[in-house]
């Protein structure tokens, strides 16, 4: 009886435990996830696109604004290659805020402000972001990617010209 | 003695269970997801943004192209009623693609997928995607906590550029 009890409970803690998955320390993967943001920022503005491809997982995609959404390894390097040489040609810098994030079981979120500074420190563009990731073999990849500006876009061509962008160059 | 091996096991899985998270139904997550965004359009549509509230939990971010965060169900209604109304006085709709998909694990889910605006006329006029993240709440049901979209077609030209002609699309 005494073996049959022993028995009866290691089969119910065997079985609790296979329905079940570790919890994930959601504090310790947000703060793995900013320190991970801040060599995203430093390897675009050194226009290391290889870099920020590896932060990606196969099938992550980036939706940035106003161009189609990339998805995978090269679509993204391509993109990225692109964007940050744009921007070091348009001497401006990008920095980026993580605010808040968490995971849970494969999963984790973090969202953020970003800020595009030119050479003198002004800043030309703020906005945020959305990522996500997933848990590829214990290491969290980027799936998503997404992120607009807070400043609204130019005005149409149509609309008659306002006094103050006659002296505002075109946005590139 | 039996007693103490029983004790000794119960608290053992009791432990056990507390350091673990049950398995999540992503598919059955994916259905409710999927639902729920197909009842967030026609709402924003019509302007019944109570409808779209009720999808976001109470500290929710909307993250809106143009605009700032906006953090709450107070901030979040007002710039959903406002882009809402700048829609409809613009003869303009919003329409979902049918390339969307989600996904759950743990208390964690995600739902994206790419829009379209069209006019009266059923053109399309504006395109984008959308990432929205969404939690389980302590009564099993699930909200957003952070949505955002944007557009992938190029901003409208400067004010200062000469207007391109129709055919450059």
């Amino acid at each position: 009886m005494k073996w049959l009890n022993w028995a009866a409970l290691a089969a119910a803690g065997a079985l609790a435990l296979a329905g079940c998955a570790k919890k994930v320390d959601s504090a310790a993967v947000a703060e793995e996830m900013k320190s991970a943001t801040g060599e995203w920022a430093a390897a675009y503005n050194a226009g290391d696109a290889d870099k920020i491809a590896g932060f990606y997982a196969a099938d992550g995609m980036v939706m940035p604004p106003h161009a189609p959404a990339a998805q995978g390894a090269d679509a993204i390097r391509k993109f990225v290659a692109e964007d940050s040489a744009n921007a070091k040609k348009g001497g401006v810098t990008l920095a980026i805020e993580p605010t808040s994030g968490g995971a849970s079981g494969a999963f984790a979120w973090q969202v953020g402000t970003y800020k595009v500074t030119d050479g003198s420190g002004n800043a030309v563009d703020t906005g945020k972001f959305i990522e996500l990731r997933k848990n590829v073999d214990g290491k969290w990849m980027i799936t998503h990617d997404i992120w607009n500006s807070d400043q609204p876009p130019p005005a149409p061509a149509e609309a008659p010209a306002a006094d103050a962008a006659a002296t505002t160059p075109p946005s590139s | 003695m039996n007693r103490m091996h029983a004790a000794a096991l119960a608290a053992a899985g009791l432990l056990a269970l507390a350091g673990c998270q049950k398995a999540t139904d992503s598919a059955a997550f994916e259905k409710q997801a999927k639902e729920d965004v197909r009842k967030w359009i026609p709402a924003f549509n019509a302007g019944d943004i109570d409808t779209n509230l009720a999808q976001y939990a109470a500290d929710a971010e909307v993250m809106a192209p143009g605009n700032p965060r906006a953090t709450g169900h107070d901030a979040i209604r007002a710039l959903l009623e406002k882009e809402s109304a700048g829609m409809k006085q613009a003869g303009v709709t919003l329409a979902l693609n049918d390339d969307d998909k989600a996904a759950a694990s743990g208390d964690l889910g995600y739902h994206s997928g790419s829009y379209v605006v069209k006019d009266a006329s059923g053109t399309v006029v504006e395109s984008g995607n959308y990432l929205a993240v969404m939690q389980r709440q302590s009564d099993g049901k699930w909200l957003m906590i952070r949505d955002t979209w944007n557009s992938d077609r190029p901003p409208p030209a400067p004010a200062e550029a000469p207007a391109a002609p129709a055919e450059s699309k």
